[in-house]
């Protein structure tokens, strides 16, 4: 092992003790795989229910944060989830949604660095709180465009109403 | 905003200088915003790196727009291969925008309550460099109709 990914272990130890810590400050439920440094939370959001999992990979050095949105796309739907997905992004300062072509799978995900740095707590709390916030906003509208509820111009028509609001 | 978040803004823009500084790359700064751009030329098309630091939303963020438009005719097709170049991307991610056809890589990491070494920049650089770089050709070569999306899909990863 090289020193620099010993020190990179060590810190992404120190990082999953510091992240189940913060969660335990706020009073937040999770699931803890200490072998995978991840924990795993539900968060009750306005219509659909969040899961969000957190983990620390000490081999890329960073905290990483994944969501899947209970929302699967038939293979008909796709290129408009497609450009769904991208009408969001394009809004979005941090984080990203992803549609899995293939699977009709669509995750949210967002991370933050590590290397070379001490991490504040603050931006484990930043990062849940911002994902459920953005997947909240969407989660919705993505799974009604996938069952045919809503149509990819209403969505357009909604995005652009928003943005003038 | 609180004195100690913008002096840890300061800090971590100065700290961003310093780090492309010791790359050896020549950056222009902004006159009234902790925002920097410099040129990288390596893997792919020349790009424009613009790094920044949201001191509101104490975030480093660093986009690279990709150097080209795409025509109405092909934005379906730029909207699915975006999306299948974003799927399994560890930081960041391309953003597309399909009324104007412009396309950029963007990421973020957030530095709240955080000390930053000047290795986390050069970590973010090579970063964006390689996987803006890599896509840079892919989506010019499909915007140029060189490959088609199904071709795209195939050289994913």
């Amino acid at each position: 092992m090289t020193d620099q990914t010993e020190r990179a272990e060590a810190m992404a130890e120190m990082l999953y003790e510091s992240l189940c810590n913060t969660l335990d400050c706020y009073g937040w439920n999770y699931d803890r795989n200490d072998e995978a440094r991840a924990i795993c939370c539900g968060v009750q959001g306005d219509d659909i229910p969040i899961e969000l999992t957190m983990y620390i990979d000490a081999q890329r050095e960073l905290i990483r944060l994944v969501s899947h949105i209970p929302a699967f796309v038939p293979e008909d739907k796709r290129i408009d989830l497609a450009v769904a997905v991208s009408i969001a992004n394009n809004k979005l300062v941090d984080g990203c949604f992803d549609l899995d072509l293939n699977t009709g799978d669509i995750f949210f995900h967002m991370a933050a660095t590590f290397r070379d740095s001490v991490i504040g707590d603050e931006v484990f709390a930043y990062m849940l709180i911002c994902a459920e916030q953005t997947i909240d906003v969407y989660n919705d509208r993505f799974l009604m465009l996938a069952k045919g509820l809503l149509s990819l111009e209403q969505f357009v028509a909604a995005e652009h109403e928003e943005q003038e609001a | 905003m609180e004195d100690h978040t913008l002096r840890r803004a300061r800090l971590v823009f100065d700290t961003m200088c310093t780090a492309v500084e010791r790359k050896g790359w020549v950056y222009r700064k902004e006159e009234d915003a902790p925002i920097i751009r410099f040129g990288v030329d390596g893997i792919g098309l020349p790009l424009q790196i613009i790094m920044a630091v949201d001191t509101e939303r104490q975030l480093i963020r660093v986009s690279v727009p990709m150097p080209m438009h795409v025509p109405e005719d092909k934005r379906l097709d730029f909207a699915a291969a975006v999306c299948a170049a974003n799927c399994g991307m560890c930081i960041g991610g391309f953003n597309f925008d399909i009324t104007e056809g412009n396309l950029l890589f963007r990421l973020a990491s957030s530095f709240r309550e955080s000390e930053i070494g000047e290795g986390l920049f050069r970590y973010l650089i090579d970063y964006v460099t390689v996987v803006a770089g890599t896509y840079s050709e892919r989506f010019f070569d499909l915007c140029a109709d060189n490959i088609t999306l199904d071709e795209f899909l195939a050289m994913r990863g």
